[in-house]
């Protein structure tokens, strides 16, 4: 089966990128337009979105943590 | 330190250290990983700044898993410094997860997204409270479900080998190559490459279709998600498929079975399908609205 142990182990790398792919972009999201000041809101979203945009990012981290 | 914590909120362990208590010299805020049913177990791991315990803050019978952070070092400046710096987000990033499978491997979670940081218990109890159907359905809805990833690759090499097999017209170019004058073998190389390529990349899509269908008997729900490019899977295939699925975990043996299936038959084409996971339900977790949780 395609998911038995020794592949996953082999496609590590993807792994991580899918770790980072769903971390990153994805779960529960509060919508909303991104806070970068902390003092009068009690909800601090980092809006990761705005320069982690998509699966670009997670190219770029994976990429890098290759080299 | 106590005062910090409201009483419905469940606390095992006093955080290392007491947070100020004026809202003016905030120094921690609370990061979370996730949402669970109140009754459920959490672990008993260190949160993403590496000392403080996990916390559960409890309402409407659903239990926000936190742990406090310096703002310090997760503040909206800070992190976004901090996202510049790989290292710390793969740190970072992972820790998250693992302690979202280690909750997963309990109880149903609807995992956060990485940096969602609230400046006060209240704040997260709030929020809880105004999206709690939302959630609570969320988390009966995937009680029995786990999310997988499926990509499909395409070893474009082997896939025009294959076809040149089969296919007349790509078979009767091959041959012209190595038989006609050198100007013709060009061109006829030349026509091989541009008609092969064609019908590599109709195949491909044939596959990838066929592959979907099948797979959409087998699932509950399935997000299509953008293939990543190859200098991304570091693999010499290219990626035609990218899924999240969410299939009810008594299908899971049938639907990794049924991939297996897939790959032995399409193998000649070089397709392969493959499977990740499970996951936390990333891809199916309800969506919160921020304006529900924000203070007045």
């Amino acid at each position: 089966m395609p998911a038995k142990q020794a592949d996953l182990v082999k496609y590590r790398q993807i792994t991580l990128l899918e770790t980072l792919d769903r971390v990153l972009n994805k779960g529960i999201v509060l919508v909303g337009e991104v806070t970068l000041s902390v003092a009068d809101v009690d909800l601090i979203f980092l809006g990761l979105q705005v320069i982690l945009t998509s699966v670009e990012t997670a190219k770029q981290l994976g990429v890098r943590r290759e080299e | 330190m106590e005062g910090n914590i409201p009483s419905g909120a469940v606390q095992p362990n006093p955080p290392p250290f007491t947070p100020h208590s004026s809202p003016s010299a905030q120094v921690v805020g609370w990061y979370l990983y996730g949402i669970l049913p109140s009754s459920a177990p959490f672990p008993p791991l260190v949160g993403v700044d590496g000392r403080s315990a996990l916390v559960v803050i409890v309402e409407e019978g659903l239990a926000a898993l936190a742990s406090i952070v310096p703002l310090e070092e997760f503040g909206a400046e800070p992190l976004r410094r901090h996202l510049e710096d790989p290292q710390w987000m793969e740190e970072k990033v992972r820790h998250h997860e693992r302690i979202v499978e280690t909750a997963m491997a309990e109880a149903p979670i609807l995992p956060m997204r990485f940096g969602t940081i609230f400046l006060s218990p209240e704040g997260v109890k709030r929020m809880l409270q105004e999206n709690a159907a939302k959630l609570q359905e969320g988390l009966v809805y995937l009680e029995d479900k786990e999310e997988w990833g499926v990509k499909g690759f395409s070893d474009r090499r082997r896939l025009q080998e294959f076809m040149v097999g089969k296919d007349p017209d790509l078979c009767r170019l091959s041959e012209d190559q190595g038989l006609q004058s050198p100007g013709r073998a060009f061109l006829a190389r030349k026509r091989l490459e541009e008609l092969a390529s064609a019908k590599v990349e109709a195949r491909e899509a044939e596959l990838v279709r066929s592959a979907e269908d099948v797979i959409s008997r087998k699932v509950v729900d399935l997000v299509r998600k953008p293939p990543l490019p190859r200098q991304a899977t570091g693999r010499r295939q290219e990626m035609i498929l990218h899924l999240a699925c969410l299939v009810t975990k008594d299908q899971v043996k049938g639907f990794l079975a049924m991939l297996t299936r897939w790959n032995s038959a399409y193998k000649a084409e070089g397709f392969e399908l493959l499977a990740t996971g499970p996951w936390p339900p990333y891809h199916f977790a309800p969506t919160v609205e921020r304006d529900a949780c924000e203070a007045s």
